[in-house]
């Protein structure tokens, strides 16, 4: 069977199966809300200024808010043995991690929008001008972090203590995406951005080189 | 993987360290600026160079590993990464040691030792992997994944770290005749002390799974 | 009988680290034949299912399907063409029972599917609880759900692994039945289960598994379920099969 209709057949069950469950969805946006006000009251609004060089805080709580909803992305697969299930199927493994993939990164896309309406309403964000190379950077940046949050779930899901185990390990992998996403937000909201940026380059670089690994490594993740 | 093998590493890597301390001590002359402390210089490069040989072992044993699915190469893999925390460990203690008459502080976010933080953190992961997993038929497979992932990660990391640091670390280090062969001797030495910490380690590795085989089979 | 196996192994072992599970392995599946696989607990069974499965690969040894060792493609192949029964369930819990049909169907690209789901709900009698969720159902219908999962595709090679387990004994004959018909359809079937009285009417080999390979092994013609368990204590120094 075509593999793009399998992917999206494993995109299309995912989807539904979270729109039904709410928790994993509700809990993770949630979390995301209440850390952005956890920095409010942290944080002194007189010396962070959103605009101009705090946008990264916004990338720690989608780092922290994601990590929460990638984490159990193939550890729900383990419930009732339906990972197994998807490994007998006679599809390439790769649209598994493909699947899972779109619907991670669909949910950070929205985690991120609503991320910036509520800074615009909460902290005074203002991006602008600047939003369309602030979306495009964090797109950028956003798939990266989908592809690698993806293979960690699944090289985890069957592994005791994963979920603990799962920020530490996807952590130190994720900073130089943060760097980068702290020092494109800042230069996006300024007239100093350019679609050009050494840096959206280096994001690029880690997308394909982490994406094109991930598909090829995702059957020894899960495999016995 | 013979014990003898191991034993005449060891026994180098003890004369090539003894060796380079007294060059160190006795024979490199002390640096004008920094005094006696700019002596750490010749283990704390080193270290880091050895550093990077053995996790690029690491990633090298997985990828065999993954394809070749022996049980030689997780152990090798295993070994060269933990080899390779201990000198990631080693550079972060020494660098600050250096730094701190250096420029002042204990710790300064310059690019390389910051790159170094975050490798340590890297692969301390990978040990808790390993940990949280021990016993675990699949261990070995998700351990060689994640060390590829890792590797993958390691330039990527320094590019951007780079980018983002200000230049402390001094660039360019201009080395005397005498500091140079002091230099490479450490080098060896540090190298030599690193293959045969993870050759014994990689014989342990082989030892506890024989055991446990033994032990599976009463 | 074929002459040829729909699937055969040769010499596998399978190693977990360092501890081997299977040495040596030696097994071979035709069309038509229900193969009854015993032994005890942790002797290797759900291993060799794993390896026939592809979910694992062997350390050593051969896997031949429809004739051809498996290389990537036949793995693809006989993966299409398999129908694995777990302990575990395989469902969803929050798709209903439709929505995991639909969903396997899709993905074992069946032909046709709206009227199998119909046809596979109303054989197993879930056509009552079609639109519920998973979740909801019993053991002994979830049981149910996971066997029309695994006919969906009217797959030529059937796993089974402990079907049994969860069944009253009115859903027990059933499934005797059902293996019965499938046999007739030249469906090749490994049975692996503790209840060898259930299924040993429609049982043609019995094999039993001890030491990593297959200790013991022959026709089920004129064999009686007293005659299978004094083997089996024989093989295995254990009486747990019923």
């Amino acid at each position: 069977m075509n593999t793009l209709r399998v992917i999206w057949v494993l995109f299309e069950k995912d989807f539904r199966e979270e729109l039904r469950r709410k928790e994993n969805v509700a809990s993770s946006l949630l979390f995301a809300l209440l850390s952005l006000v956890l920095f409010a009251f942290a944080l002194d609004p007189t010396r962070v200024n959103l605009n101009e060089t705090g946008g990264g805080l916004l990338w720690l709580v989608i780092l922290f808010a994601g990590s929460l909803f990638m984490g159990g992305s193939f550890r729900k697969e383990t419930e009732n043995g339906t990972l197994q299930a998807l490994l007998l199927s006679p599809t390439d493994r790769s649209a598994i991690y493909a699947g899972k993939f779109l619907l991670n990164l669909l949910f950070l896309l929205v985690l991120e929008a609503l991320l910036i309406f509520f800074a615009f309403v909460l902290l005074d964000f203002r991006p602008g001008p600047g939003l369309p190379a602030l979306a495009g950077s964090w797109c950028a940046v956003t798939f990266g972090y989908a592809a690698v949050g993806t293979l960690l779930s699944a090289l985890l899901a069957q592994v005791r203590g994963g979920a603990v185990l799962y920020p530490i390990l996807l952590f130190p992998l994720m900073v130089p995406l943060v760097i980068a996403a702290a020092t494109l937000t800042e230069r996006a909201l300024s007239p100093r951005f350019s679609w050009t940026d050494p840096w959206l380059r280096l994001v690029l670089l880690f997308d394909i080189l982490f994406f094109t690994a991930s598909l090829f490594l995702f059957e020894y993740a899960v495999e016995e | 993987m013979e014990k003898r093998t191991g034993t005449v590493l060891w026994i180098l890597a003890a004369a090539a360290n003894a060796v380079a301390l007294a060059l160190v001590f006795l024979y490199a002359p002390v640096e004008v600026q920094m005094g006696a402390v700019q002596k750490i210089f010749y283990y704390h490069v080193p270290s880091a160079i050895v550093c990077y040989v053995l996790l690029f072992l690491a990633f090298l044993f997985s990828v065999l590993y993954l394809w070749r699915e022996e049980p030689l190469y997780d152990h090798l893999a295993y070994a060269a990464a933990e080899v390779g925390w201990v000198f990631i460990t080693a550079v972060l203690v020494t660098g600050p040691v250096w730094g701190r008459s250096a420029w002042g502080k204990w710790w300064v976010w310059e690019p390389r030792l910051t790159s170094f933080l975050v490798l340590w953190l890297t692969y301390s992961a990978y040990f808790l992997l390993r940990l949280f997993s021990r016993g675990e038929g699949r261990t070995a497979k998700i351990a060689a994944v994640l060390a590829i992932v890792a590797f993958f990660d390691v330039p990527i990391v320094h590019k951007a770290i780079s980018w983002w640091g200000s230049i402390v670390h001094p660039k360019k280090v201009v080395l005397e005749p005498p500091m140079r062969l002091t230099f490479l001797v450490s080098l060896v030495a540090v190298f030599l002390l690193g293959a045969a910490l993870a050759f014994t380690r990689t014989r342990l590795g082989l030892l506890e799974a024989q055991k446990a085989e033994r032990e599976g089979w009463a | 009988m074929d002459a040829l196996p729909l699937l055969a192994a040769q010499g596998l072992w399978k190693r977990f680290g360092a501890l081997p599970v299977l040495k040596g392995l030696d097994l071979a599946l035709y069309p038509g034949e229900l193969t009854l696989l015993l032994g005890p607990n942790g002797a290797g069974k759900t291993t060799l299912t794993r390896l026939l499965s592809t979910l694992a690969r062997p350390s050593r040894g051969t896997l031949r399907y429809r004739g051809e060792p498996l290389g990537e493609k036949g793995r693809l192949g006989l993966r299409s063409e398999l129908g694995y029964l777990s302990h575990q369930s395989f469902l969803y819990g929050h798709l209903t029972a439709e929505e995991n049909l639909r969903f396997f169907g899709r993905l074992y690209g069946v032909k046709d599917l709206e009227r199998r789901v119909e046809e596979l709900l109303r054989q197993v009698g879930l056509q009552e609880a079609r639109r519920r969720p998973a979740s909801t159902f019993s053991r002994g219908m979830q049981q149910r759900l996971a066997l029309a999962r695994v006919l969906l595709p009217d797959p030529p090679f059937l796993l089974l692994d402990e079907p049994y387990a969860g069944l009253d004994p009115e859903g027990s004959r059933t499934l005797t039945n059902l293996l019965t018909t499938l046999k007739d359809r030249r469906r090749a079937i490994l049975l692996v289960t503790h209840e060898v009285e259930d299924c040993l009417p429609a049982t043609d080999r019995v094999a039993i598994l001890a030491g990593g390979r297959i200790a013991w092994e022959s026709p089920a013609a004129g064999l009686t379920a007293q005659a299978v368990k004094e083997r089996y204590f024989e093989v295995t120094g254990e009486g747990r099969v019923r």
